[in-house]
Formats: structure tokens, sequence, C-alpha cells
């Protein structure tokens, strides 16, 4: 257990509650900007990093076991993979016979 | 109930191997199933809207400006609940139960921003049966608003009723807050994909 | 941790129920949450649904067997709406159907194999007092049973029970009666109760081991439960949120499942559209394929201790087991679409679930090799248990076999939607899983109840089930492959190509009757022998070396007398050296 004082503890949270804050803020500006998929793209990995912050401080992730870390890893991964492989395959099958293209 | 922590062990104390006191333990494994529960919904938004040949643009619908504010609420009362949580470590119960009482206070302002914004939705015929955008919209942040109540319900115990418990096991009182403040993390973890996802794409 | 005291340094040696208060009757045996009571609750009434499902098929068969003969005798009990005259409706086919699938996978099989062993067994094959939540545990049970009889209750709505098969695709779904709505309800409470279940199980052989009780001295019980529960406990929720969305479809109007220009009764169905039906699919397969996991790991865990201990030597290839169940657990998650090969998916995604599902057969096949492979050279007993764990593992390889030309895309495109799927997935569940489970209470029967069951009976339960289950469902493989469609009231009889075997279905239905007489025997017995079957003479009457049998007979309160601390591997039979030809886990001298 760290043996911080009180006072750094709070400084360190206030730390990370403005840059969390902060990384709101800058996506809410590139939703502004309309990117389209580029926006996508560069949206969602801030969250996910807004949200790797919040876990890994709020929750202490950091000081969990490296198993844990590896199963978390691995199920992110499996996920993404998951989520993206049948989006990819729906988005470019061929929904109407003039879609159809030939190979 | 000390005669439950000598019934079963580490409930107050963590085990060596794992690092981990069981409520921990369990907490962690029950926020993965709500990591699939939400999940499984995001999916569905990414399947549904890939799919679709028409998506309205999200920003235009919803009111981003409470979204954020709403982001920021609850940002703020995560980091009140680790204040709670570190004045109750130091034994200032004070201090506990401001910082708790703070936390409650936010997620009643959080709600509330939601009802307005759905009260607005509600006033330009947007209802959940209007398109699908909306119904996933509706759905996903009703959800959430349930887990924001249940919260609210169990942080209210810890800081009012529940306070008994403390007299009886300080310590296992100190980690049954820890393990209700996992949870809120994780509450506001999920808001702010929620905000990414169905405010700003 | 800081320096608040901390009476966590407990005398383990107390016997707790001498000491503790005197409980009610109703905190000791109804609200109870000590997790031997609990697992017994769980298991009446499991074995309550799994007769009332079994009940529902005979139903159904009666009608397949003979299309539009009144049923006799029985027939006019259920009312002029659904059997008028006793001649079954088509309506009241479909609620069976579906209800008898629903009851007998959610409410039947799986809290039989996982909430009823895995409560009695966990926490004394290794070492503790209790579950690490027993409150949780308490709450566990009461809204299963909630959810069960709510499940049960809408068969008497007006409109009858769900409908749509227990897979409840939609669009059907969205726009039928009642009867769904009431099924979603149920299914959202029984998940909820399964995760509470699964977290308190993970929980529990994670941190209450007894010292010297390893990952690697666990029985294969306890690695089967782990992996069940973590499927539980991951899988599970993509159903619930589906339910979710297909509550609101139901209740609020939205259009999750249902695409724009959905025609209803001639017209086109009033919604937003742009949903999509195939979400519910997927979503209802991502639990569905791990479901059928556990369903079955729970079995084959039962299975080998039984195996382990009546061939009187070590599990063979214990440890590639252990991989391999581990293995199957992560790629049980990644098989799904095998079951909507069918739905017009691209070439790209029916590749990639064909080669997870056949690579999922690897691990599987292991196991049950390692199985096998342990009875050679064995000293074998073939007590009851043994018979049925015996039983068990051709069936459920057969079963599996069976499985191969469904899990391949090209050859699924015959075999979709017929009665192979069904001869498949019961012939792994009925004469597979089932007989596991039926194996485990009567191994475990002596240790719950100080009596054995009575051997006669037993045998007079096991040779007709286990002759007239490959009657039953055999010939179903016979029928699909000549494209007999599944879910049809008049047992086929619409299309002229399944002519040639109909015939089958009388063959079936009486096996299906005979097959129900055989459990009388296992009824009259299991009740029978808990007040008059042949007592035990000693708290380990099969000889067996895991630690559930360190405890008195029945255990009490806190399981053990003793503190446990645990020296050698669960399976540790005939070792050199040793005195007996078993050496318990928990005596330190060999």
């Amino acid at each position: 257990m760290e043996e911080h004082s009180q006072q750094d503890d709070f400084k360190r949270d206030l730390l990370i509650y403005f840059s969390i804050i902060a990384l709101v803020g800058l996506i809410i500006f590139i939703s502004h900007l309309q990117l389209k998929t580029l926006g996508i793209f560069l949206i969602i990995p801030i969250a996910c990093t807004e949200a790797g912050i919040l876990g890994f401080y709020f929750m202490h992730l950091m000081t969990k076991k490296r198993t844990v870390h590896l199963l978390l890893l691995l199920t992110v991964i499996v996920f993404i993979t998951l989520l993206f492989w049948p989006a990819w395959d729906v988005a470019y099958s061929p929904r109407t016979p003039s879609e159809f293209t030939v190979y | 109930m000390s005669q439950e922590t000598e019934f079963i062990p580490y409930i107050v104390k963590p085990r060596e191997d794992t690092g981990l006191y069981n409520a921990k333990f369990g907490i962690w494994l029950f926020l993965a199933s709500e990591v699939m529960l939400f999940g499984s919904l995001f999916s569905a938004y990414i399947l549904l809207r890939v799919g679709s040949f028409t998506w309205p643009v999200q920003s235009d619908i919803q009111n981003v400006p409470i979204g954020a504010i709403n982001s920021v609420v609850l940002l703020s009362s995560s980091i009140f609940f680790i204040r709670a949580w570190v004045a109750l470590k130091a034994d200032d119960i004070a201090k506990y139960k401001k910082f708790m009482y703070l936390v409650i206070l936010f997620a009643f302002i959080f709600l509330s921003l939601k009802g307005v914004e759905y009260y607005q939705h509600f006033s330009h015929h947007e209802y959940p049966k209007t398109s699908v955008f909306l119904a996933i919209y509706f759905l996903m942040t009703g959800l959430h608003a349930l887990h924001i109540i249940g919260g609210i319900l169990v942080n209210s115990y810890y800081v009012g009723p529940g306070l008994y418990l403390r007299d009886q096991n300080k310590q296992w009182f100190i980690n049954r807050v820890e393990v209700a403040g996992l949870y809120w993390h994780f509450v506001d973890l999920v808001w702010i994909f929620l905000f990414s996802t169905l405010y700003l794409l | 941790m800081s320096g608040t005291h901390d009476p966590a340094h407990h005398d383990p040696s107390h016997s707790d129920s001498s000491h503790h208060h005197q409980q009610s009757f109703w905190s000791q045996y109804v609200f109870s949450t000590d997790h031997k009571i609990i697992g017994i609750q769980y298991l009446f009434m499991s074995l309550f649904f799994l007769f009332f499902g079994f009940c529902l098929m005979l139903l159904m068969r009666w009608q397949i067997a003979y299309p539009g003969h009144p049923l006799p005798f029985i027939g006019k009990l259920f009312g002029e709406h659904n059997m008028p005259g006793g001649i079954m409706m088509p309506q009241f086919y479909n609620q069976l159907g579906a209800m008898h699938g629903t009851i007998m996978v959610f409410l039947g099989v799986v809290p039989l194999g996982f909430a009823v062993f895995g409560n009695y067994l966990i926490p004394l094959q290794i070492g503790a007092k209790d579950m690490a939540f027993p409150r949780l545990n308490m709450f566990s049970y009461w809204s299963f049973l909630v959810g069960g009889l709510l499940m049960l209750s809408s068969f008497f709505l007006p409109c009858g029970a769900a409908s749509n098969g227990w897979t409840s695709y939609s669009p059907l779904s969205d726009i039928a009666h009642d009867g769904q709505t009431i099924w979603l309800f149920s299914m959202a409470i029984i998940i909820i109760s399964s995760l509470l279940s699964s977290l308190n199980f993970i929980t529990t052989i994670f941190q209450l081991r007894a010292p010297g009780m390893t990952f690697e001295r666990l029985p294969f019980f306890i690695w089967a439960q782990l992996i069940t529960a973590f499927l539980l406990l991951l899988a599970f929720p993509p159903l619930e949120g589906a339910a979710f969305l297909q509550l609101c479809d139901r209740l609020l109007g939205t259009s999750f499942f249902l695409p724009s220009g959905l025609f209803v009764n001639g017209h086109v169905y009033d919604v937003s559209g742009g949903g999509n039906a195939l979400l519910w699919q997927h979503l209802f397969w991502f639990l569905g394929h791990p479901e059928v996991y556990v369903i079955i790991l729970p079995a084959l865990g039962i299975v080998t201790e039984i195996i382990a201990c009546n061939t009187r030597k070590n599990i063979s290839g214990f440890g590639m087991m252990r991989w391999s169940i581990i293995f199957l657990g992560f790629l049980s998650f990644v098989v799904w679409s095998h079951h909507t090969y069918l739905t017009g998916m691209g070439t790209n995604i029916t590749a990639f679930f064909q080669t997870t599902t056949m690579i999922i057969s690897i691990p599987s096949v292991i196991i049950i090799s390692a199985l096998f492979i342990t009875l050679w050279g064995g000293s074998i007993r073939f007590n009851l248990p043994m018979l049925f764990a015996l039983a068990f593992l051709p069936m459920f390889g057969f079963g599996g076999l069976t499985g191969l030309p469904l899990g391949l895309a090209a050859t699924d495109i015959p075999l979709h939607d017929t009665y192979y799927v069904i001869g498949h997935f019961h012939y792994v569940v009925a004469p597979g899983v089932v007989l596991g489970l039926f194996a485990g209470i009567y191994y475990w029967f002596p240790k719950a109840t100080g009596r054995k069951m009575n051997d006669f009976l037993g045998h007079l339960h096991f040779w007709p089930t286990l002759i007239t289950m490959n009657f039953v469902f055999f010939p179903m493989l016979i029928q699909g492959l000549m494209g007999l469609n599944r879910r049809m009231y008049d047992g086929g009889a619409t299309y002229n190509f399944a002519h040639g075997v109909l015939f089958w279905n009388v063959i079936i239905s009486w096996s299906a009757f005979i097959m129900f007489l055989a459990q009388l025997p296992f009824i009259f017995n299991f009740f029978y022998s808990m007040f008059n079957g042949e007592k035990v003479d000693s708290d380990n009457p099969w000889h067996s070396a895991t630690l559930e049998w360190a405890t008195p007979t029945p255990p009490g309160h806190g399981n053990f007398t003793k503190p446990i601390t645990v020296y050698r591997d669960p399976y540790s039979y005939s070792l050199e050296g040793a005195p007996k030809d078993y050496s318990p886990q928990d005596q330190k001298e060999i």
C-alpha cells in the first residue's frame, strides 16, 4: 500500500479529474467538426483512454496483479474482434442484386 | 456479524495469493458481466447503425451541452466518492458523510438533467418508437439510469441506516464502501462510452 | 490494511452448529443460507421442472405420432381452447414445444448440473465451510424459483404460454401474444439469479480453498464448475440485453428487430422499422452456444469424479483435461454463428465460424478420450453411478459426432431445422448429460442422506432408460437426413418427401412413453431411500479420495469437524506404498 499523504493523493485525483474533463472537451470539439468515419476512429480511442484513466486510477486497476491485466486485455481483444468482424461483414455484404460484384 | 467473519475467511483481510478480499473479487466479476451486458447493447447499436441505409446526425437530435454537463457531474461524483472513502479510512466520519451526501446529490442532479433531456425529446414527439436511433438511445440511457438509481440506494444505505454495520466491524464496513465505490466508478465509465457513442458520433 | 481490529483470525475447529443460537425451522430449512440446503432446494425444484418438461414432450409425441387423434383419458383436461375434444390445436402444440425447450434447458438441466451439484459440492470439495456469499446464494435460489414459477404461470394466460420456440426468434416473437412477454420477464429474472450464482461460485473457488489446495489439486468437477460459472457470467448478459430489446419492441413499440416494410396480417406493420431480425439471432446464440457448454460441463465433471473413484486409478491425462476445458471455455464464445449459417451470412464470416466450430471439437474429444483411456487397466467397480457414467461416455461421444455435419456449413444446408438437429442435441443432452446427472444423484445420495439408493430399482431405471433413449433419438437422425422438418405439429405429414420416414414417429413416441415408465422406479427410489434405504457404514462408502467424503454424514453447518489441509492430488488411488487403495487428500500420511 502506497503511503502518500492525503494532500498528495488529493492533488493527484484533481489532476486526473481535470485531464478526463479535458478529454471530454476534446471529443466534443472533434464531434463538432463532423468528420464522419475519421471522427469515429478519433473519438472512440479517446473515450477508451478516458475509461482507461478512470479504471486505472479510480478503480485501482493499477495495483491489481499482472494476470488480471492480461485477462482484461485478452477480453478486450476478443470483444473488439467480435464486434468488428461481423460489422465489416454486414457492411460489405451485398444487399440488393445490383450490389453483387463479379469477383 | 463477527460470527460471520469467523465462519468465512477473507471477508475482511485479503487472501495472499489473489491479493483480494471476497467482496472485491465478487464485484469485479459482477462488473465483468455488466461489461458484457452494456457491450451487447453497444454491439447492437453498431450492427443497427452499420446495417441501416440512413442514420440521423446524432448531435442534431441530442442535447450535447446537457450531456457534457452530465459527464462532469458524474465524474465529480466519482471524485467525491474517493474523498469519502479516504475520509472513512482515516476514521473521519463527519467528512465521510459530507462527501457521500455530495455523491448522492450529484447523482440526483444527473438524473434530473436526464429527466429534462427526456422531457425535451418527448415534447418534440421523439419517442423510442419514432426511430431505431431514439430507441437504442432511450434503452441504453434508461438502463444506465436504473443503475444510477441502484447506486443511489446502496450509497444512501451506507450513509444512513447501514452505518450501524461500521460499529460491528470497522474494516468490513470500509471494504463494503470500497466495493460500492468500484460499482459507482463503473457506472461513470459506462456513461463516458454512452456519451461518446450516442451523442458525439 | 490499516490497524483496525481484525476478527478474521478464527478458531476453525469449532463445530458451529452447537454454538450458534437455535435457528427456527424457517431460517434453517426454508430461508437457509447453508449451501447444502440451498443445493437441495434447487434439487427438488429442478427435478420437478425436468419432470414437467418431460410431460410436455409426451403430449407432443402423441400429437406427432397420431396427428389429429384425440388423446385418450387426459386429452379433455386441457380445455376446449387448447385441445377441443382431446385433439391438439397447432397453437397449443407450439406452446408445448417452446416451453419444453425453455423449461428443460433453463429450469431443468442447467440448474440440476450447475446449481444443485455446484452448491452442494463446491465448498465440500475445496475444503470450505460455505460459499463466499451465503446470503446472495439464498437470494439466487429464491429469485430462480420466482422466475421459474412466473414461466409456468404463463400457461394460464388466456392466450397461453410463449409459442415461438425456445429460441424466440424475431420478428415473430416481437408481435406474438402475451405469453412471450412473460417468457422475457422470467428469463430476465432467471438470468440475474444465474449471474449471482456464478459470481458466488467463482469467488468461492478462488478465495476459499483450504490450505494446500492448489489449482492443480482441485478435482476436475471443480474445474468444470469454474469454467461453467465463467461461461454463465459472461454469456448470459447479452441475452439479458436482447430480452430488454425484445421487451421494448413488444411493450414500447420500438423496432430493434423489426425491419422496414414488414407485412403482418396483410398490411405493413405500423412501426418505425429500421431494425434487424438477425440481431436477435446473433444476440441469442451468443448466449446459446456457451449455454450448451454450460449444460455439458457439469456432467463431464461428475462423470470424471465417478470414473476416477470406480476405476481406482488417477485420471489419465488430467493435466490435458484441465487445459482442454479452459480452451473449450474460451472457444465457446467464438462459435455461435454456426447456428445462423442459413441466414444469408457472407462467406468470410461463415468460414470463420466453421473453422472455430471444428477446432472446438478438439478439446471435447481430448476430454472424452482421456476418460475412455482411464478405464484401461482400471479395477472397474460396476456400481450404479458407474453404470450411468459409463453409459454417458459413448452416448455423449456419439451425440457429439452427429454434430459434425451440422458444424460444417455445406452439410448444414440440408440438415438445418430438421429432426437431425433435434436428434443431435438430444443425444448429447438426454442419453448424455442427463445420464451423467443421474449418476451424480446416485453417487452423492449417501453423503447427503446417509443411505444408499436401492440397487434393484436403480437397474430398473437405468437399463430401460438407456435403451429407450436410443430408440427415441436415433430414428430422429434418420428422419432428419430425409428432410423431415422440425417444429411441425402434424409430425411432418405436410411434406410428401418426408412420408417414407413418418412411420418412425410411432416408434419414437412409444419409446418415449416407455421411457416415462422407466423414470417411475427412480422417483420412487429417490423418496423411499431417503427414509428406508440401506444405511451406509461409513462417511466414505465409495472409498473416494476427494474432500467431500471427509465430512460427517450428512455434513453439518460448517461442513468439516477439524481444520483441513490438503496434501495430495484429488485422484490419489492405488498409490505405491500406500496401505489402502485410496489416499484421502486431507490425510497427511500416504
